[in-house]
């Protein structure tokens, strides 16, 4: 049997009535204190970070290949490309205004009428 | 503890408060779920993030200094009779007790259990302004509220040596003011800065609706809410007390102020007041789903104040009353201030908590607020010199609630995070739906649809880039 010559705390429950604190380093509580105050000023000043920056890549991208795309398609993850933008606006200013012989009715349901979107990210 | 009785005592009081904060963890569930549906399909994810984290951040300032100033001189002052007193050992985040201990088995659960309340006031907060507000602005926002402001305000009004009992006799059992008023009060002082919606407003006066993704995903939401509050209930009360004073040991269960009630009473009172507020929901908003389940909610929160004494009766009538005037001033305030409160939230907690407390002082005229920590302080006191609940302490602690610890800390604190580019989202980025960037569609195999007031939005939005408007904002705003 070996004695373990060392404790980070308590080495023996038997007189539970004078236990105090169960937890180990005893004494050094104000340390763990500060460290988490550290920790949670650095997340927010991180959480800022990210999301500005996020938000600013955003606005870039949106700049970059028009909002109304982006709205139209939900989000910039499954963006037109330009040649596919530039054959569905065709489609609605022929919808706006229709001449005589064509349907007016392109857009009634625009999963079934259009090409499928081009997969992949364009966020730039 | 050793003896057997001492023992269970302690134990048991131990475990009662534990099994209040499971209950009340599903207060955050139906909170997530109920904002999480009211978002349109674009916002979800966004929605549900800038909810969740509340909840760790909130948890380790409530430790690092929540806790603290409950338990500090704080609650004697700012203006109360007698010499402010130390800093009580278990609120100090560095002591012992705030600890796994073998001498304390209450301080972890009573601190839990009033963490759990400070997550509740943040996330009332959290649903008003969905769908526009930053993550961060928001973040300092939820500290502020969940771990200073509503924790004064419950060391001042909601313990039985906070001066506002003992002066003003304010009554307050299950917090319409100490937690909805100041959650609904701080709502409100937010949105103000920061604004409605793109498109909610139009010209003419025209109040566009703007539907939520999943009506009943926000219904079951607010049914975990109302589960929830049992727990929250519960949590108010202290479960085993010897109130018998001069005439003999007499044990009972108590409210937060230490005078008696019972389980039942309580029980009585949240399911009458419950009902009360679900069916004048139904009516005021002539069958409205989401308003009839609000309605359910601001019932309950009317009545609050007074459910450890009301009649059965009286907190349904009680909470009729408080669901109407919650659900008129929604709309009144909406249509004649602008203010876009998206999920009604100042409404619901801080009308039809206001409401409470003040009817609550009426209602309960007399009755004794607390036992004196010294004698002739009270304003209003009961024949045998205790703390007299009444009008005037009850309507002026509603205002402390809802205006000097709610509106004004959350209208000052959203300027400030505004002055920091912190509290609102550029406005492409809200146009286009925050998660439309690099997050994605929450329903990627749905296909969408576009309601009326999503087509209006897009060409507002068009509009606002095409003038030069949209895009500077944002761009503005991203470098701030």
């Amino acid at each position: 049997m070996t004695v373990l010559g060392f404790s980070t705390g308590l080495d023996s429950f038997a007189n539970p009535t004078e236990i105090g604190p169960l937890y180990p380093f005893v004494g050094a509580e104000w340390f763990f204190v500060l460290l988490a105050v550290v920790l949670w000023l650095l997340w927010h000043v991180l959480q800022i970070r990210l999301e500005n920056r996020d938000n600013e890549r955003a606005v870039q991208t949106y700049e970059r290949i028009g909002l109304d795309r982006v709205m139209f398609y939900g989000g910039s993850a499954d963006v037109p490309s330009d040649e596919e933008w530039a054959r569905r606006e065709e489609q609605r200013r022929r919808v706006q205004t229709p001449s005589a012989g064509e349907p007016s009715s392109d857009l009634d349901d625009p999963v079934e009428k259009l090409p499928p979107v081009p997969p992949g990210r364009n966020d730039g | 503890m050793e003896d057997q009785l001492e023992g269970l005592t302690i134990i048991f009081t131990e475990f009662y408060y534990w099994v209040t904060i499971v209950f009340m963890f599903l207060i955050h569930l139906g909170f997530m779920m109920y904002e999480a549906g009211y978002a349109r399909r674009k916002n979800v994810q966004h929605t549900v993030l800038k909810n969740v984290l509340l909840i760790p951040l909130v948890t380790i300032t409530f430790f690092f200094f929540g806790w603290w100033i409950y338990n500090s001189s704080i609650t004697t002052g700012p203006f109360l009779y007698g010499e402010w007193t130390e800093s009580l050992p278990q609120g100090i985040p560095w002591n012992e007790l705030m600890a796994p201990n073998m001498q304390d088995r209450i301080n972890g659960v009573f601190w839990a259990a009033f963490l759990l309340f400070s997550w509740t006031a943040a996330s009332i907060v959290s649903g008003a302004i969905i769908e526009r507000a930053r993550i961060a602005g928001f973040l300092i926002i939820a500290v502020m509220l969940g771990s200073v402001t509503w924790i004064i305000d419950a060391a001042w009004g909601w313990h039985p040596s906070g001066w506002m009992v003992q002066i003003m006799g304010y009554h307050d059992a299950y917090a319409s003011g100490v937690i909805h008023a100041i959650a609904g009060g701080t709502a409100l002082g937010v949105l103000i800065v920061l604004g409605p919606r793109i498109g909610k407003f139009g010209p003419g006066g025209l109040i566009r609706r703007i539907l939520p993704h999943n009506i009943w995903m926000t219904c079951l939401g607010l049914f975990m809410i109302y589960t929830g509050f049992w727990g929250f209930y519960v949590a108010c009360n202290i479960p085993i007390l010897d109130v018998g004073g001069e005439s003999g040991s007499f044990f009972s269960a108590t409210n937060i102020y230490l005078m008696p009630t019972t389980l039942s009473a309580i029980t009585f009172n949240f399911l009458t007041s419950l009902a009360g507020g679900l069916l004048a929901g139904y009516l005021v908003s002539r069958g409205d789903l989401f308003w009839t389940f609000s309605g359910g909610l601001a019932g309950i929160i009317a009545a609050s104040a007074g459910n450890d004494l009301y009649h059965p009766m009286l907190a349904f009538v009680v909470a009729m009353v408080g669901t109407s005037i919650a659900y008129l001033g929604h709309n009144f305030v909406e249509r004649r201030f602008k203010i876009d409160d998206v999920v009604g939230a100042v409404a619901v907690h801080g009308y039809a908590g206001v409401f409470g407390v003040v009817i609550a002082g009426f209602l309960l005229w007399g009755y004794p607020a607390a036992a004196p920590v010294e004698e002739g302080v009270a304003w209003f006191t009961t024949p045998e010199g205790w703390p007299a609940i009444n009008p005037v302490g009850n309507t002026l602690g509603a205002l402390i609630m809802f205006g000097v610890l709610g509106f004004i800390p959350g209208y000052l604190m959203a300027k400030l995070v505004n002055a920091f580019g912190l509290l609102r989202v550029p406005a492409s980025v809200e146009a286009a739906g925050l998660d439309a960037h690099d997050v994605g569609d929450v329903y990627p195999y749905l296909p969408q649809r576009d309601t009326l007031f999503e087509i209006a939005e897009r060409e507002a939005a068009l509009e606002a880039v095409r003038a030069g408007n949209g895009r500077g904002a944002a761009r503005e705003e991203v470098r701030r």
